[in-house]
């Protein structure tokens, strides 16, 4: 194995040029291909977040004491889509106001009497997936006892819910095309280095070489190939990622930095087999034609 | 290696591409050790017999047997294995543009799995041998076509084949290589290799000598004349020496 990885390596190194190409081409895919996948990976991320985050807020009446507090939690639990409920009273949610107005200089303690009511802060479940979904929530939370008003302020969830649905799937389909023509141009780009190739493939057959010894050497290379351009692609999609992720404005709520993300390993990974693969399949349609 | 014992017989060969006949009905003996020419004008077939020989081409009818092994009936895995029995100077020399000359020759012992010790000690001898020690390291198209020819000489050699098959070894040689690289498959010849060479050269026939001589003509083969004698091996006319330079 090691004279078939000399021969690989002296291969590569009598053929700069062309590969230089074949690195140069697989790396390109990988970049291509990493990045949508960088994009994807983020977008599926924050969609998610979003979608975890409708939370309703359930106004109580005036008749609210205390003591009616476990059975509305209990009447809220029973309800299906509910996975959190935290109960604010009027003076935690006066505080809570409070600190959200310090900054702009308001003062509430001139109010008097706490004009805010008794609260339940809702958190539903992700399976709620339409807007119908959350107004049948809320029209059959609206009839509990104690239940004076819920709402909800994320009304544009109204538009980002079917938004997301359509955008994770335009997305994995032009994804899924990136990848096909990535792979597409890159085991091409393989397969034409190799038949550049088959006149010496021609000659070490015609003086007894065995199949075994002459294609070890270029599967072996189509894999080194596969191998180098992968890291490079890789190494050129972080730099990448980090140049952008500090352009990004921290005002910018949605896309925090924070909340950008490199590649998973799991993915990286995936994109490593999928670049060592292409120069084998490069190799081997290659090979098997000829 | 036993001789008077037939290592190459062609029984009724013919090779079609497509209506038109290269070889038609080819029937012929060679005897191991024996020193074959075949002759006949550029497009008679002499190359496309050779490729019979080394299943560098399918035969289109006929059994062709070589060294024991008949050719119909060898798999595909076999093939190396014949071809390593075989050493073939070709008629455009065949030789890797990017790898170097010692490379080219050593191919054909890396391919058959010798050691290196084994490699290094053969191929320098062939390289010495052919005069092209000095450009061991030289890669092909840097090379006169001479000198491409004796690389080809030295690869068809290093592995001591059973048989060899020459297009035209000398077609690009000056007289005095041309000799020298002669000279060199007739030692092969006296240690029992079954030499044959496809030429149209008669000064290099008639200098040689041979065991069998054979016309072949629009794909169809004559036999002229056989046992012309020792030939170069006892020349004394020979103006070169081994390394290709010119005697005093």
């Amino acid at each position: 194995m090691i004279s078939y990885l000399k021969r690989a390596l002296a291969n590569m190194a009598a053929n700069v040029f062309l590969t230089f190409t074949t690195l140069f081409t697989i790396a390109l895919s990988v970049l291509i291909a990493g990045c949508f996948f960088l994009f994807f990976e983020n977008f599926v991320r924050v969609a998610h977040d979003w979608n975890q985050g409708i939370r309703v807020m359930a106004y109580l009446d005036s008749a609210f004491t205390p003591d009616d507090l476990p059975r509305v939690l209990a009447d809220m639990e029973n309800m299906q889509a509910v996975t959190e409920i935290r109960f604010i009273s009027r003076q935690t949610a006066l505080e809570e106001l409070q600190k959200d107005l310090e900054s702009s200089g308001v003062e509430l303690s001139n109010l008097g009497e706490n004009p805010l009511p008794h609260a339940l802060e809702i958190v539903l479940s992700s399976s709620l997936e339409t807007l119908e979904q959350v107004d049948a929530f809320v029209a059959e939370a609206e009839k509990k006892p104690h239940i004076e008003e819920v709402v909800y302020g994320h009304r544009w969830v109204e538009g980002i819910l079917p938004m997301l649905n359509t955008l994770e799937m335009v997305a994995l389909g032009l994804g899924t095309l990136f990848v096909i023509t990535a792979l597409f141009v890159s085991a091409n780009t393989v397969r034409l280095t190799f038949c550049a190739k088959q006149e010496e493939i021609e000659i070490m057959r015609l003086v007894g070489a065995t199949e075994a010894f002459v294609n070890t050497p270029f599967y072996l290379e189509g894999i080194i190939q596969g191998c180098l351009g992968g890291i490079t692609g890789i190494m050129v999609l972080f730099l990448l990622f980090r140049w952008v992720k500090t352009a990004i404005p921290p005002e910018l709520v949605f896309l925090s930095p924070a909340s950008i993300e490199f590649l998973s390993p799991t993915m990286t990974g995936g994109i490593m087999a999928a670049s060592i693969f292409l120069g084998w399949l490069g190799c081997f349609i290659s090979l098997k034609q000829h | 290696m036993e001789r008077n014992r037939s290592i190459i017989q062609l029984f009724d060969v013919s090779k079609q591409y497509g209506a038109r006949y290269a070889l038609k009905n080819i029937t012929l003996s060679v005897q191991t050790g024996e020193l074959v020419f075949i002759t006949g004008p550029s497009g008679a077939g002499k190359s496309t017999l050779l490729n019979l020989l080394y299943m560098a081409t399918p035969v289109s009818q006929g059994q062709i047997i070589v060294g024991g092994m008949n050719l119909a009936r060898l798999s595909s895995e076999k093939i190396p294995y014949l071809r390593r029995r075989i050493g073939v100077v070709f008629q455009d020399f065949k030789l890797i543009p990017h790898r170097s000359v010692y490379d080219n020759i050593s191919l054909v012992l890396e391919a058959a799995g010798q050691p290196p010790a084994v490699i290094r000690k053969k191929v320098a001898r062939v390289l010495e041998r052919t005069g092209m020690m000095a450009y061991m390291g030289a890669l092909p198209p840097s090379l006169s076509g001479g000198e491409q020819q004796k690389v080809a000489v030295a690869r068809a050699v290093v592995g001591d084949p059973d048989i060899i098959l020459a297009d035209e070894p000398t077609g690009s040689l000056d007289a005095c290589s041309a000799e020298v690289i002669t000279r060199y498959l007739m030692e092969y010849r006296e240690r029992g290799t079954t030499i044959i060479i496809a030429s149209h050269n008669t000064a290099l026939i008639n200098r040689t000598g041979f065991d069998s001589l054979y016309t072949l003509d629009a794909g169809t083969l004559k036999p002229r004349g056989e046992n012309t004698g020792p030939g170069m091996k006892n020349s004394s006319s020979s103006t070169c020496m081994e390394g290709g330079d010119i005697l005093p």
